[in-house]
């Protein structure tokens, strides 16, 4: 069995008690809610806190709330599993569902919540291996070394973000509320990740992130999310596509569109030129075509997972196509989940 | 069939089932004993390196470790503790170099895991590292770096068959074709990784409890390596999650294990990560195949010619044998009177590769299989038609000697297309979609003494059957259940032979104090060996028992018979009596003895097999029986991703008489699975020797969302050899499976696959291909 | 630094004294003797380690002990009610979905939660449901068989 590092475990029954321990110890900390990110990466030695602060038994970060002017609230602690069976997630922000429904397994959705997923670190082949393993090589940029070994003699960490969440939560403009001792303050979810694979997420040491709110749909739109993967479980997304698309009329004129592109990058992309390209045209196959092109080329996979970055890109643009193409005829994606 | 036996042929749960459901039933993994020891292995960083010195002094003086050895421990006398087969050439730690990323150096036993773990970074090695080799066609080059003094140009084993006047009968023929396939790595991933726990006892005997699939074959080679008798050494097989052909071999697991224990006389447990199990598992070979073939224009097979170069990695392992037994499945289930065959095994500086499920077949009828429909297509012939032609028929012998008494060939083949409307599907395939055919033939265990050295004397397998008083029956069989059922199959048989319900078999197995020999569990032949020894010793308990009876009737022997229990005359149906009161009977008139039953079985009747002429040439009769089996597959490849998708996959099988229907079926499905995933899913990512996915996350296993529909369909023939008339069942179905998905792509896309495992992003690149090479505009603009 | 941990597992409180680095696997396996929940794997990947907690299905390699108070924990040593099997365990049993049984106590207890959820699944939720216990022997089609089977005898 695989020993965890030791630790200080600490369970605080309060917000306040939270953000007060964080404050002092939280450069030294991690975060927990249902540890299926976290205990991985204890266990291959990826990382070793000095302190584990379970989230679990603080009240009220695990409600989801809706009403029409203020939208979707999602407590951090909201399940992946309550996600899936959510009514007004599944009528109002269908998107949301399906990318819960693609994470891990059922266990993994049981145990693993919003926050959870926003917050997993990136990964790449050569980085979550147990020490023995890494110790074949030299020491990454991601443990701290100062080279690449997914790409001889790199510079830059390029792990990759995998979160099945985030795409589509920045897709549906959602908002986090990250609160410390200092007080409360609001972001995009966008605003979350920085792009750099070595330290991937933008939250202070001394923040939580207790809150997910999303804007209540516009009439005529659609949202979906589509993952490509290996197998139909257990598997991270290889690539993935996360869409947002508001269609008027019978002329299906669009309003609105959004992409964010995830697993193909150290942080999930939006899309650039979607607006532009499809904005108050009437969406046509060939419409759909360019921007799948767009999508392609906003990706920038390298070869440290499981399939090569060519096909990823190439698949980028499939999901694409085939997430708008549904749009457009108005058919369901469902749990468009390739496998 | 069925109807005319009592336990043969009923689809009755296994005797195990409710202790596994449970969670009673205990494997090596769940086994603590009091002031048990946890060991660690260290492996070597480099693919290649000359071990310098081995500093182990600051790990000795570390709290909580109580034992640590490397190779001086064991000793490097070659006749003592060098290990291969056919070839020896592994020691189970590195004395003087190390071969393979993983390769085993030296062992901590520690009061806890983690301190274990801790103590083995404080174990100085000093290594020069050498240049390395990961391709066989590199390592076969002049000035490649050499693994091993023995092997010229790295090649591990050398096989070549001439059988027949090759180049008459590419003269005969009237097409002839000429293809190149590539195959690629699996490992096993059972659930259960590898695991011992090993107890020295103060008067120099030990016991061992492995998760192995040869008990006997590990207490031989403890024995040897230790200097000690092989009875002193009691290798106890608990219940075993899996081998899959990866537990076959003593490996460096038993020996830390036992040398610990031996050093620290303390019991200690030794149990791979499953890191490690994906990273040092010896995987099935990656292989080249060049295969010619000629036929005549009706499609008759004239003449073969193939060569093939297996990547053997660093050591033997049991790696030469599936080499040779490629050479049996050229031969088999099609009439080749005229072949040539070549097979290097090469030694590369990668893990090594040795036994898994199939041993040597799916590598071979993915090429064959393939390059019949290649042939067909050419001839315009059916496929199915074109295999039933070249079919061997029973009674016929194959060019290498191989007897087929049984075969139900032609009757899978006609039994799949039938269920599956193949003629139809062929000639009218929805968009997208194909149908395709693959088949093989596989063996019933091999009729070869594998460990010369202390089993000359022993029949291949043998069993012993005690009655008691209480009308139950104990069974105590060497064999080694290790999760595909053997040991309930051997109580069907015993009951059956009896005449007793199957509840009153009790089996007693995998102990090699207390069971007699049998030599495990591979190459299918634990129902045949073990199954033919068990039906013996049954027989011969029943006489014993029948003959008291009769003396107390004063009746004729052969007037008795024991039905469900109760022995009585057959013609008066008054007589009947509880098999525990003629078990009392037969006691007494033993005079106290108990009621036992001996028997064995021992296929050398027909003659010794001779291994230089099957592991060189690979000629002779392998098998007492053979089985049989097609794969119609139907697949769907989506036209955007390269993706296959399988529809169905129906395998109709020919085992012989099925013991037990339900647990065919179990173990076909099974072997379905695993080979559909050989195909399409699992892939071994290596940089420069080390495998880099190693878990169950990156190497994709199918899980139940991904495996595909089955449908199975066994065909009875009765194979005078089996017991009741059984063949194999376990591995045979693994073989077709990626020639009839890859026949099935071509039928709905035109492209060959004659790679795996299949890339999507290839397939892709491939139907694109034929795409613009059709299409006139295209060519007009090129 | 160790505390003082109670668990209720399978109807029963155990009093234990443990690091806060132990996972609830290990504490069934180590401490108190559930061996019937396997390890395989222990990185979440397989389901072999899977146990009910509050009823849902938990992967035990992945949760840290301490984090367990107040949690009814239920391992398959802890579905029989005395001589009667769980109708599940049953239908294991008489449909040959036990080979090597590795994963058959995590499938099981997978199953049971299914059920328990969802009393008639279709053959695609049965699969769904288990789609996190891997399986290396069987191919999963007795295992969905059995899991249907159950279905109907409850």
């Amino acid at each position: 069995m695989m020993r965890l590092p030791p630790f200080q475990y600490v369970a605080p029954e309060s917000l306040e008690q939270a953000c007060r321990f964080m404050e002092e110890y939280g450069s030294e900390s991690k975060l927990m809610a249902g540890g299926t990110d976290l205990v991985p990466s204890l266990k291959l030695g990826n990382l070793a806190p000095r302190h584990i602060v379970n989230l679990s038994a603080i009240p009220h970060l695990d409600e989801i709330g809706f009403d029409e002017r203020s939208g979707l609230h999602l407590g951090a602690l909201v399940k992946l599993h309550s996600l899936e069976k959510s009514p007004v997630i599944l009528e109002k922000y269908p998107a949301i569902a399906q990318a819960a429904t693609c994470v891990g397994s059922p266990q993994l959705r049981e145990m693993g919540t919003v926050g959870g997923n926003l917050n997993i670190e990136t990964r790449c082949l050569y980085y979550n291996q147990p020490d023995f393993w890494r110790a074949f090589r030299p020491t990454c940029i991601k443990m701290g070394g100062d080279t690449c070994n997914a790409i001889g003699g790199g510079r830059k960490c390029f792990a990759v973000f995998s979160g099945d969440l985030a795409p589509v939560m920045i897709a549906l403009g959602a908002r986090a509320t990250l609160v410390s001792a200092q007080g409360e303050r609001n972001v995009a979810v966008k605003e979350l990740y920085t792009g750099n694979g070595a330290k991937p997420l933008s939250m202070k040491p001394e923040e939580i992130l207790i809150g997910i709110d999303l804007p209540a749909p516009e009439k005529g739109t659609s949202s979906s999310y589509s993952k490509f993967a290996v197998r139909k479980a257990i598997d991270f997304p290889l690539a993935s596509v996360a869409t947002l698309v508001t269609l008027d009329g019978e002329e299906k004129v669009c309003r609105a569109a959004r992409v964010v592109i995830g697993a193909v990058g150290t942080r999930p992309e939006e899309v650039e030129g979607i607006g532009e390209l499809l904005e108050e045209k009437r969406l046509t196959y060939e419409l759909i075509e360019e921007a799948a092109r767009l999508a392609f080329k906003a990706a920038r996979p390298i070869a440290n997972r499981g399939s090569s970055p060519s096909y990823r890109k190439r698949m980028i643009e499939v999901l694409l196509r085939r997430a708008l193409s549904s749009a457009l005829s108005d058919t369901e994606l469902g749990k468009e989940h390739m496998r | 069939m069925s109807d005319a036996f009592s336990v043969i042929g009923k689809r009755l749960p296994r005797i195990d089932a409710l202790s596994k459901a449970t969670g009673e039933a205990v494997y090596t993994t769940d086994i603590n004993l009091p002031h048990m020891l946890h060991g660690k292995i260290l492996r070597s960083p480099h693919p290649h390196a000359r071990i310098l010195d081995i500093d182990t002094s600051r790990a000795e003086r570390f709290p909580g470790v109580k034992g640590v050895i490397t190779w001086k421990d064991i000793g490097s006398d070659k006749k003592r503790s060098f290990y291969g087969a056919i070839q020896p050439d592994e020691y189970p730690f590195a004395v003087d170099k190390v071969r393979f990323i993983g390769d085993e150096v030296a062992a901590v036993a520690a009061v806890t895991e983690e301190c274990a773990t801790e103590a083995l970074k404080l174990i100085r090695v000093s290594y020069e590292p050498l240049p390395a080799v990961f391709d066989p066609e590199e390592a076969m080059k002049p000035g490649a770096p050499q693994l091993h003094e023995h092997a010229e140009r790295n090649i591990s084993w050398r096989l070549y068959q001439d059988l027949g006047d090759v180049d008459e009968g590419f003269l005969q023929a009237d097409y002839v074709r000429e293809d190149r396939f590539v195959t690629g790595l699996q490992c096993h991933a059972p659930l259960e990784p590898h695991a011992a726990v090993a107890q020295a006892n103060q008067d120099g005997s030990l016991t061992l409890w492995a998760s192995t699939q040869r008990p006997f074959a590990v207490s031989w080679d403890l024995a040897e390596a230790l200097g000690v008798a092989p009875s002193r050494i009691r290798v106890i097989k608990p219940h075993v999650g899996g081998g899959f052909g990866g537990k076959m071999e003593t490996s460096a697991v038993e020996f830390s294990a036992v040398y610990l224990a031996r050093q620290t006389h303390r019991p200690v447990k030794v149990v791979l990560t499953r890191e490690e199990e994906f990273l040092i598992g010896r995987r099935r070979h990656a292989s080249t195949f060049h295969i010619k073939t000629g036929v005549k224009r009706d499609g008759t097979i004239t003449a073969r010619d193939c060569r093939s170069i297996f990547n053997g990695g660093a050591y033997n392992s049991l790696g030469i044998v599936a080499v040779y037994l490629s050479a049996l499945f050229l031969n088999i289930p099609y009439r080749v009177p005229n072949i040539r065959y070549e097979a290097l095994r090469v030694y590369t500086n990668n893990t090594p590769c040795g036994a898994m499920r199939g041993f040597g077949s799916p590598q071979t009828y993915f090429a064959v299989e393939t390059q019949l429909d290649m042939i067909a297509e050419e001839l315009g012939i059916d496929p199915a038609e074109l295999r039933i032609r070249n079919g061997l028929a029973a009674g016929e012998v194959a060019a290498n000697q191989m007897k087929i008494r049984s075969t139900g060939f032609a009757q899978s083949i006609t039994s799949a297309t039938e269920l599956t409307g193949w003629h139809e599907k062929r000639k009218r395939p929805k968009a997208g979609q194909g149908i395709g055919i693959g088949c093989n033939a596989f063996v019933s265990g091999p009729r070869l003494r594998r460990l010369p050295r202390h089993t000359d004397a022993h029949a291949f397998s043998a069993t012993l059957m005690r009655a008691h008083s209480d009308g139950n029956v104990t069974l105590l069989t060497g064999s080694a259940d290790i999760g595909q059922g053997s040991d309930s199959i051997l109580a069907q048989i015993a009951a059956e032979e009896l005449g007793i319900p199957y509840e009153q078999v009790l089996v007693v197995a995998g102990d090699t104090e207390i069971a007699p020999l049998d030599y495990g569990t591979y190459g299918s032949r634990v129902t045949m060996m073990a199954g033919n020894a068990t039906r013996s010793a049954a027989a011969d308990l029943k006489k014993k028992i029948l003959l008291a009876v009769a003396e107390r009737l004063e009746v004729n022997q052969e007037d008795l018979h024991i039905r469900n229990g109760f022995v009585g005359l057959k013609d008066s149906p008054e007589v009947s009596i509880p098999f525990s009161d003629a078990v009392l009977l037969c006691q007494k008139k033993l005079g106290g003895m108990p009621a036992i039953g001996e028997g064995f079985f021992n296929p050398e009747d027909e003659g010794v097999l001779d291994i230089k002429a099957l592991t060189e040439r690979g000629v002779g009769n392998y098998s007492p029986a053979y089985s049989f089996g097609t794969h119609v597959t139907e697949a769907e490849v989506d036209p955007d991703t390269g993706q296959v998708e399988i529809r169905k996959i129906t395998n109709a099988h020919d085992c012989g008489t099925p013991i037990n229907p339900m647990a065919v079926e179990g173990q076909l499905q099974g072997s379905i699975v695993m080979g559909h995933a050989y195909t399409l899913g699992e892939e071994v990512r290596l940089d420069e020797g080390l495998m880099l996915n190693p878990n169950f996350l990156e190497y994709s296993m199918p899980t139940s969302l991904d495996a595909c529909p089955i449908e199975i369909k066994l065909v009875d023939v009765h194979d005078p050899a089996g017991p009741f008339g059984a063949k194999e069942a376990g591995e045979g179905p693994i073989a077709p499976t990626a020639p009839a998905i890859g026949n099935a792509i071509h039928h709905a896309t035109g492209v060959w696959v004659t790679e795996l495992p299949i890339d999507p992003e290839r397939l892709l690149q491939e139907m694109e291909r034929k795409v613009t090479s059709h299409s006139p505009d295209e060519e007009e603009k090129a | 630094m160790k505390e003082a941990v109670s668990l209720r597992i399978n109807g029963e409180t155990h009093e234990l004294f443990i690091e806060p680095n132990t996972t609830l696997l290990e504490v069934l396996r180590e401490h108190l003797g559930f061996t019937g929940t396997k390890q395989a794997c222990d990185m979440g990947t397989c389901g072999a380690c899977t146990v009910l907690l509050n009823n849902r299905p938990a992967l035990a390699c992945l949760i840290l002990a301490v984090a367990c108070r107040s949690k009814e924990i239920v391992t398959i040593e802890g579905l029989r009610k005395g001589d009667q099997l769980h109708p599940l365990q049953n239908s294991f049993i008489e449909q040959g979905a036990v080979q090597c049984g590795m994963c058959t106590p995590g499938m099981i207890l997978s199953a049971k939660a299914l059920l328990d959820e969802r009393p008639q699944p279709t053959e695609a939720e049965v699969r769904t449901a288990i789609s996190g216990n891997l399986c290396r022997c069987t191919g999963y089609t007795k295992i969905v068989e059995a899991i249907l089977a159950a279905s109907n005898m409850e």
